[in-house]
């Protein structure tokens, strides 16, 4: 497999695909991480959750 | 539609994202880890582009969600401007930028593809350039989201570039038999049946599987995010209007008790 003459292009390919999709993983981990703590500050802080709205 | 109001309601999504998160996450690990066992270990190698045919199980399944993401992005757009669903606008939104990850791991993997078996990175045929069109469209999408602060006016504007954008998704499906292009025509959806070895079939299929599933986990949580962001807006605003509420009333005790 490895001594096809392009197989550095197959690894690139994977390569880029694990950077794409570990991006986006982290990105919404980390977005829904930030806005727990924010709204668990403000609940801390007094302000009651109004769960049906959505404005 | 009952089904479609009934989970209008950000608190019943809620508790429907957090039965479904783990449960799409857990296929998306199933069907990933078959499917790379398929592509890497039982799939044969072409009898033409040797091993390098190992990247169109990457390629495939990302061009089928860039396609299908803005479907549903479409979707969201009709909900938005027609039914006014509560939740259309957030599902558009989250689909957005999902939408562009996947068109970009399409236009990377495709990139690396082309200069090993066309001799070129990039070449500007019908079906290449209506995919970068579309990674264009996304961007444009999440950009208007980014920039117009009204989140409502927002909406509207996200929505009808959506649909507006949404012109180019045949264009990208029929590029290939439209026009005279470098790129492939299609070898599975097409009458007459798939012209794809079955070898190479279900690792293809087994792959597409695990990106939706995938696509879908991420597009949930995404969902739950935006949800969590307006709900964060509404108390920011509730706190701040508390404060100087505060204020005001601090301030006209100090007047009265300073008032000669």
């Amino acid at each position: 497999m490895s001594h096809d003459p392009h197989f550095g292009f197959v690894v690139a390919a994977y390569a880029l695909a694990l950077v794409i999709v570990a991006g986006m993983i982290v990105t919404i981990l980390a977005d829904y991480m930030r806005l727990k703590q924010a709204l668990q500050e403000l609940i801390r802080q007094g302000q009651t959750p109004d769960s049906g709205s959505l404005e | 539609m009952k089904i479609m109001l009934n989970y209008a309601n950000p608190a019943n999504f809620l508790r429907l994202a957090k039965v479904l998160v783990p449960l799409s996450a857990s296929l998306t690990a199933l069907s990933l880890g078959v499917g790379l066992y398929l592509a890497w270990f039982v799939a044969p190698p072409d009898y033409q582009q040797g091993e390098t045919v190992r990247i169109m199980y990457l390629h495939v399944p990302a061009a089928w969600l860039a396609m299908l993401i803005y479907v549903v992005m479409t979707s969201a757009a009709l909900g938005t401007l027609v039914w006014r669903h509560p939740l259309a606008d957030a599902a558009q939104k989250a689909a957005a930028a999902l939408g562009a990850g996947f068109t970009l791991l399409c236009l990377g993997t495709g990139s690396l593809w082309g200069k090993p078996m066309w001799g070129a990175w990039w070449v500007w045929d019908a079906r290449l350039t209506s995919v970068l069109v579309l990674f264009l469209i996304y961007l444009g999408v999440v950009a208007l989201w980014r920039t117009i602060e009204d989140p409502g006016k927002a909406a509207r504007a996200a929505a009808i570039f959506t649909l507006v954008g949404a012109v180019n998704i045949p264009i990208i499906k029929f590029s290939v038999d439209w026009w005279n292009t470098l790129h492939q025509p299609a070898s599975v959806f097409r009458l007459g049946g798939p012209a794809i070895a079955p070898s190479m079939l279900w690792p293809l299929v087994v792959m597409a599987f695990a990106f939706t599933f995938l696509f879908v986990t991420l597009f949930l949580m995404a969902i739950r995010n935006e949800i969590l962001r307006r709900r964060l807006r509404r108390l920011s605003i509730l706190a701040a209007g508390a404060q100087e509420q505060g204020r005001a009333g601090a301030s006209s005790a100090w007047e009265a008790a300073y008032e000669p």
